[in-house]
């Protein structure tokens, strides 16, 4: 007995002795990911930002083309888009790429210059510009929206929702935090080739940022006119964004895996053709009206050799004009802030009163804005003659002639117009000004124009602040 | 066990037999058992005295006996005869079996043998016969309805697609809830590979359990509770599905055995055959309409013979083709093809199995198809007298081919084309599919990615090839008498390359692409293992101490080309663009264990089992975690000498275990990691560089560096008893499970700028009833009724959520539709619900639901639907026996539980169904609901629809999930088989030793379900994932009939 007792500590001391050597934390110490980097350069973060950004607007949304009613949908998805079926991962998709994956990407970048860099403070300046541009998005398709307590886990896990108002006037913060950075003279380097916009050019970024701040100033204008007349007027000597060369866009090209990924859409599905793209009646019925010369680049005739649009929700598009496929080209770039938008911004606060001029300088801005707009097409597929062009502009009165009103409803109108293909812009368009008259959708269900979409699933599903019991059809603070 | 105890008793025959030569007469004899075959290995003894043999191969015996005394036939399983010597020299006899064999022996964790007697927590077995009768080619399909405690949900028709189990409910919201499934005492992984995500035409294909050759298995044990594994690691605190293979034993045996098998739809939609395509009672290709933008039911009356042009562009007049689908899915056929070759050689010393079985299946999707290899290769040497050694291999190779994609978002979802197709179509009209030149798809169904569907069949791959390896080694050495010390390697590893294509001119992707993605999965497991075991008086001690090392390794590679040059040419360099990828992670555990088992005049037994891991996924300093178990069975009747008619056994056991958990790899560091794509709806993914520029993103998830590890407490109690000689026997069991601190990769508001977070979170309880039946009806002049019944009821409830969460999604599938879990409920379904009237405190009245101006109904708040996991199951099996035949069939029963069906929404708004083609043309009022006057105030509704096409198309929509979730109740039939054993007499002329031939029928019939057009027993996420009570798209599922032939030689 005693032998055996011997022998089982004997066999006991081995087993320790296996134990005691094995629980070296070395053996177990394995719990690094060898295909990634606890720390990389900043600027490597904003081609994910930017690429992620365009994305989301040019084909997740690509239905808000439709509720701006300027495309319509004659089948499939895009019947249904025309319809108000807004494809809930769709809207889970775009809410969750644009804070996920881009805004919480610039807000590393911004730590990561504060952690490796503090001096590079023009980096940080070009990660709050897009930050406010990709919540000027947010805020124009969902209204109210998580923006003081966004992107901050620890402290917010279930952030708030703040009123447009306070999100609008927050991206004005954001910008003119940025143009205090930009407007200064610093030993600071600049993101150049990652930034896919321009390149580093920092006085582009100073006029993105001025345009920015324009466009969320006129949407708080139309509520609080008062409160921001003077600071649109501070914009007006501002460097803005004028011309078509110093646009703000994504560009696509034409190698594989980077073009337009509405040009992939229609080159996946109806191979290079447009099928179920339609023209929209409100736009074309107002285009057909003043004899527009860019109808032939927005759409094609119909069989009769006229532009017809189709009222949203309806079937049967025999004898509707399509959508003319050369806005949809590989290299069709995404456009975030454009120099007729800008012009037509300045017509709209002219014409209001918000800044000084009056009607005349109004017409000035209008007839820019109208000319830029044409020019857009020089040297390229569409281009106008210079013919049409002067034909277009002297078929417009002068606005000084008019009243306030009329003068607005023809700035509007051109406002609308030229923001064809840039759905989520021209959809707002219509919410601030409803200068043109909207169809409620046929075989929709619906009782009113489509204003916003339902909240992420994922975030109402997560965050208890989700506000309920918003509909489509709630209009947005800026709405008069 | 009978059997392996048989070879054992064997081997230890030839050391005794040559001591037991006394004086006296020589009885000889033959033991045979109802059908007249010999029982080798019957032990024989002399009442009264310590004399014994054994019966040879050919069930003979020879023993010295006095006239007058009295001999003992036993055998594991038969019933103990005892014959007094009287005057004849042979004394042959027929053995019966036993109603219950209480006496089994069964395999405990690190493949530890313990009689179930000294089991202080429930465990099941199912054996050899249950695998092999009515043949399954997946293992765990065959378990459906036979054992207590555990919910399994296959998926439909598609072939080898993964099936779901879950034992004694869930106990994980966010980790996994799969058993941990142990081959010979080593683990082997169960893991469910799937495309993508599973709502985007996710492809499964099958969980790796699938791999098991039914026909190798000798039992599988279902370890039910924590405590029963608390020798395995924490992964067995799911509880532990082990199963042992056959082994060599006797002289040898060669086997063959065959199983041919049909299979059809058992259910399939219920379609209208009245309207043909349109909307609103129309369609005019004059004014533009045409096939592919119609709706698919809500044109005009087919009768009335309008005309349109079909998908292959001919003029046609509506006609209704009401088989439609049947003619599309095709007669799936199954065939199974094993042998095996078993015995021991060197005079017992060795033994060997050497195996292979091959399966080829053609599905009901026609061109899909499943062939299966498995070999395998077992065992055993007694190298010296104190030194054995075992070893294993096992070699599986599955291919398959025309996986089914579910879900939608993919040109390949498959159902959701057949499902959708105009009542009008003759499904011929889809050949052929592919232009004379092979470039361009024919007769597509419309441009919105729905595609001719024999292009899809017959023109994109979704394959499958998988290779597995795993097999282990060991040695037992026993140094001294009552020591014993066991050293393991396991090993178990696979590879497998997924291959999808989409052809040159798929919709969706008109310029074609492929995927291919290899994963490879290694396991090694090491155990070393000391035993001591002795009898001291009354009492029986083991004591175990052991180390285990445990390493996975996971990784992937894999690419996207997208863009063909030449058509079939799936390579990198013939693509325009390449999106490859690559993940790797790698954990390990060391465990160090302790076992203590005493039992006492082997009525009451005490176990208590201590173990501490150290795991790499957890933080430096926090990564150690300790977790004991205590376990006590008490025979009563033993103990207090119960030795009735009625009452035959009786014990109460009980056990309390605790189990720590870790999780997976690399979720403590935050990470910054290089993209090589970014995300685009409708397949419009692009690629980084851009524009020469790479690109780089932080985390989706934050990680936690504070993570600890998770704990579960396992409580059981439970109770067995045997009556009438145990012809009745009932064993019920009582549990709850509290684990807390679960390791969450919990969904956080995207807002956060981070989609989950880890954490460690909230506490989740199970409490549960167990209880299983089983009768020995008739048992008169060879012919025996056994009834068996079990009954499981779980209920998981959620005690507490961290702060803010309302509820935790467990998986989240589209339009606001999740499986999700709040405080104080069970894991529910959760999705948006009609609009409802609202009370005074803002809260819904359930029964006032809304209608808009236009008389329809809307959608409200997102709210729960209802539970996802059934209220209780049942099984019942019931067999015969009379001579050779057996007729046995089983039942299943699920009570509750709801299930969400697309399927049911698409058919309802696309006007497919046969209930929307009632009372097409009434502008009927949606009775009982209401409509808001804005102040707060309500009043019944009197606005008719404006169409039964809108009324429908808002009803049924989508968005709304209410209308789509039904009580998923049912009961299946799940087998039926006859069968028929030749007995010695008729095979005398056959060269073979046994014959068995049977016919089988599977899944037969479905009854009691409320749930319309589908099977309720489908899941769209597949076993990997915690998600359930969703289905999108599923393939029908099937009924089959077969028949099997099985010999030996």
């Amino acid at each position: 007995m005693k032998n055996i007792i011997s022998k089982i500590k004997y066999i006991l001391l081995i087993s320790i002795m296996i134990m005691e050597v094995s629980c070296d934390e070395q053996l177990v110490d394995i719990n690094k990911d060898p295909l990634a980097a606890t720390s990389v350069p900043p600027e490597l973060l904003f081609p994910e930002v930017l690429a992620n950004l365009s994305s989301v607007r040019t084909i997740e949304f690509a239905g808000a083309n439709m509720h701006a009613q300027q495309w319509c949908g004659s089948g499939g998805t895009w019947l249904s888009r025309s319809r108000y079926v807004l494809g809930v991962p769709s809207v889970n998709n775009g809410w969750t790429t644009w804070y996920t994956t881009c805004l919480k990407n610039l807000s590393l970048v911004e730590l990561l210059v504060e952690s490796e860099n503090p001096n590079n403070k023009y980096v940080i300046a070009q990660a709050k510009i897009l930050e406010g541009f990709i919540y000027s998005n947010i805020t124009q398709v969902w209204g109210d929206v998580p923006f003081t307590e966004a992107g901050n886990p620890v402290e917010y896990p279930y952030p708030q929702f703040d009123s447009q108002e306070i999100v609008l006037e927050g991206i004005v913060t954001l910008m003119d935090e940025a143009l205090s950075i930009l407007e200064q003279d610093l030993d600071s380097e600049i993101v150049t080739d990652s930034d896919l916009v321009f390149n580093g050019d920092r006085e582009a970024w100073i006029r993105w940022a001025n345009s920015i701040k324009l466009k969320m100033l006129m949407f708080i204008a139309n509520k609080k006119p008062e409160e921001v007349a003077s600071k649109i007027q501070a914009l007006v000597d501002e460097p803005l964004i004028l011309t078509n060369e110093q646009e703000a866009k994504f560009s696509y090209t034409t190698a594989i895996g980077n073009e337009n990924p509405k040009w992939r859409f229609i080159q996946n599905y109806w191979g290079g053709n447009i099928n179920l793209w339609y023209a929209g009646r409100p736009l074309v019925n107002l285009m057909n009206e003043l004899n527009d010369p860019r109808l032939p680049n927005y759409f094609e005739t119909n069989s009769n050799g006229f532009y017809v649009g189709k009222w949203q929700g309806a079937t049967g598009f025999a004898v509707i004009s399509k959508i003319n496929a050369n806005n949809v080209l590989p290299d069709t770039p995404d456009r975030y802030s454009t120099a007729s938008e800008t012009y037509f911004l300045l017509a709209d606060a002219a014409a209001n009163g918000y800044v000084s001029g009056g009607l005349e300088q109004a017409n000035t801005w209008f007839v820019q804005g109208i000319q830029a707009a044409l020019d857009y097409y020089d040297g390229t597929w569409g281009e106008i003659s210079q013919t049409d062009k002067d034909n277009y502009i002297d078929s417009f009165p002068d606005l000084s002639t008019l009243t306030p009103e009329e003068a607005l409803d023809y700035i509007n109108d051109q406002h609308y117009i030229s923001l064809f293909g840039n759905g989520i812009e021209a959809w707002n368009q219509w919410k601030r000004t409803k200068s043109v008259e909207l169809d409620v959708p046929l075989n929709a269900g619906a009782t009113d124009v489509i204003r916003r979409y339902t909240y992420s699933t994922n975030e109402a599903g997560s965050n208890i602040n989700t506000p309920q019991g918003l509909t489509i059809e709630t209009p947005m603070w800026y709405e008069k | 066990m009978k059997t392996k105890k048989t070879g054992f008793l064997i081997l230890v025959a030839f050391f005794v037999i040559h001591v037991v030569f006394s004086q006296g007469r020589v009885i000889s004899g033959k033991v045979s058992d109802e059908q007249g075959m010999a029982i080798p290995g019957v032990t024989i003894t002399v009442k009264g005295s310590t004399k014994g043999v054994l019966t040879d191969f050919d069930g003979n015996y020879s023993v010295t006996v006095n006239t007058g005394e009295t001999l003992v036939f036993s055998f594991l399983g038969m019933e103990t005869i005892e014959k007094t010597v009287g005057t004849s020299n042979v004394i042959n006899i027929t053995m019966i079996e036993s109603a219950q064999t209480l006496e089994e022996v069964v395999v405990t964790a690190m493949g530890i043998e313990r009689a179930e007697k000294t089991l202080g927590y429930g465990v099941s077995t199912v054996k050899s016969d249950d695998f092999t009768v009515a043949r399954e080619t997946d293992v765990i399909q065959a378990l459906q309805g036979k054992i207590s405690g555990v919910e399994i949900t296959g998926q439909g028709g598609g072939l080898g697609a993964s099936s779901k189990i879950t034992i004694r409910g869930m106990t994980r919201i966010g980790g996994s809830n799969n058993p941990l499934w142990v081959i010979d005492g080593v683990p082997i992984s169960d893991a469910n590979d799937y495309t993508t995500s599973r709502i985007t035409g996710a492809i499964d294909y099958g969980n790796r359990a699938q791999d098991i050759n039914p026909d190798d298995i000798e039992t599988l044990t279902v370890l039910k509770g924590a405590s029963a594994a608390a020798l395995y690691g924490s992964r067995a605190s799911n509880g532990v599905i082990m199963v042992t293979t056959k082994k060599g034993k006797g002289k040898s045996t060669i086997s063959y055995s065959t199983t041919m098998r049909f299979d059809s739809p058992l259910k399939l939609p219920d379609f209208q055959n009245i309207y043909g395509p349109g909307n609103q009672g129309s369609y005019d290709e004059g004014v533009g309409d045409n096939l592919q933008d119609a709706s698919s039911g809500w044109g005009p009356v087919i009768s009335e013979g309008g005309t349109y042009t079909d998908y292959a562009g001919n003029l046609q007049t509506f006609t209704s083709n009401p088989d439609l689908q049947k003619d599309f899915y095709a007669l799936g056929a199954t065939k199974v093809h094993s042998l095996s070759i078993s015995g021991v050689s060197n005079k017992g010393l060795n033994d060997y199995r050497i195996s292979t079985s091959y399966s080829s299946q053609e599905g009901i999707i026609p061109g899909s198809s499943l062939e299966k290899l498995n070999l395998s290769f077992k065992s055993g040497a007694q190298l010296f007298n104190n030194l054995s050694s075992n070893f294993s291999m096992n070699y599986v190779n599955t291919g398959i081919e025309g996986a089914v994609a579910q879900g939608t978002n993919d040109p390949n979802v498959l159902t959701g084309i057949i499902n959708r197709l105009p009542r009008t179509t003759d499904i011929s009209v889809f050949t052929p599919w592919i232009n004379e030149s092979g470039d361009a798809q024919l007769a597509a169904v419309d441009f919105d990615g729905t595609n001719n569907p024999y292009w899809i069949i017959n023109e994109n791959q979704r394959t499958s090839d998988t290779e597995r390896f795993f097999g282990n080694v060991s040695l037992n050495y026993e140094p001294v008498k009552n020591i014993s010390m066991l050293g393991r390697v396991g090993y178990d590893t696979y590879n497998t390359t997924h291959f999808s294509n989409k052809h040159k001119g798929t919709i969706g992707l008109l310029d074609g692409s492929y995927t291919e993605n290899h994963i490879s999965r290694k396991e090694l497991t090491l155990d070393f293992l000391t035993t001591y075991d002795n009898t001291f008086g009354d009492f029986d001690l083991t004591l175990r101490s052991g180390v285990q090392w445990n390493e996975r390794d996971w990784s992937t590679i894999g690419n996207k080309g997208i863009g063909l040059t030449i058509p079939e040419l799936f390579d990198p360099g013939n693509v325009e663009s390449n999106v490859p990828w690559k993940n790797y992670s790698k954990r390990r555990i060391l465990g160090v264990f302790g076992d203590f088992t005493l039992t006492y005049k082997k009525w009451l037994t005490l176990n208590a089992t201590a173990r501490n891991d150290w795991s790499s996924t957890l933080p430096k300093g926090g990564n150690s975690y300790f977790y004991p178990s205590i376990a006590l069975s008490f025979i009563f009747t033993d103990a207090f000498e119960i030795d009735s008619n009625i009452l035959s056994y009786g014990k109460i056991r009980g056990n309390w275990a605790n189990v720590g958990s870790d999780t997976g790899a690399y979720q403590l560091d935050f990470l910054y990691s290089p993209q090589s794509s970014f995300y685009g709806q409708f397949n419009t993914t692009g690629t980084f560089p851009f524009d020469g520029q790479l690109a780089f993103s932080g985390p989706n998830t934050l990680p936690n560096v504070n993570l600890k590890p998770e704990n579960q407490a396992n409580y059981e109690i439970g109770l067995e008893l045997g009556f009438f000689k145990n012809r009745l026997t009932l064993d019920g069991t009582f549990y709850k499970n509290v684990t807390t601190d679960q390791i969450i990769s919990l969904l956080v508001p995207a807002s956060t700028g981070y989609s989950r977070a880890m954490t460690n979170l909230g506490q989740i309880s199970n409490t549960g009833l167990e209880l299983e039946l089983g009768a020995l009806i008739i048992r008169h002049k060879g012919f025996r009724w056994n009834l068996d019944y079990n009954f499981s009821t779980n209920e998981t409830i959620i005690d507490e959520l961290g702060e803010g969460i309302d509820t935790y999604t467990l998986a989240s599938a589209f339009n606001g539709l999740l499986v999700g879990a709040s405080e104080g409920e069970s894991i529910g379904l959760y999705g948006n619900r009609f609009a409802r009237a609202l009370d005074e405190q803002g809260n819904p009245i359930e029964d006032m639901i809304l209608v808009n101006s236009n008389g329809l109904r809307y959608e409200g708040d997102n709210a729960r639907l209802g539970n996802v996991f059934p209220d209780f199951t049942m099984g019942l099996t019931s067999s015969f026996r009379y001579k050779g035949w057996t007729l046995s069939t089983t039942f299943n029963w699920k009570e509750g539980g709801v299930l969400y069906s697309n399927t049911v929404s698409t058919l309802r708004t696309s006007g497919l169904a046969a209930e929307t083609a009632i009372d097409r043309e009434t502008l009927f009022v949606d009775p009982n609901t209401f409509v808001s006057n804005g102040d707060g105030t309500y009043s019944e509704n009197t606005t008719p629809i404006p169409s039964v096409q809108e009324y429908w198309t808002n009803y049924s929509a989508n968005r709304i999930h209410e209308s789509s979730v039904f009580d998923a109740t049912y009961i299946k039939w799940r087998e039926l088989g006859l069968s028929y054993n030749f007995n010695k007499k008729q095979l005398q002329k056959l060269p073979f030793s046994s014959l068995r031939i049977g016919v089988q029928g599977r899944n037969l019939a479905i009854f009691n379900t409320s749930v319309p057009h589908i099977d309720p027993e489908t899941n769209l996420f597949g076993s990997g994932s915690n998600g359930a009570g969703i289905e999108y798209n599923g393939v029908p599922s099937t009924r089959s009939i077969g028949f099997n032939i099985q010999v030996k030689f």
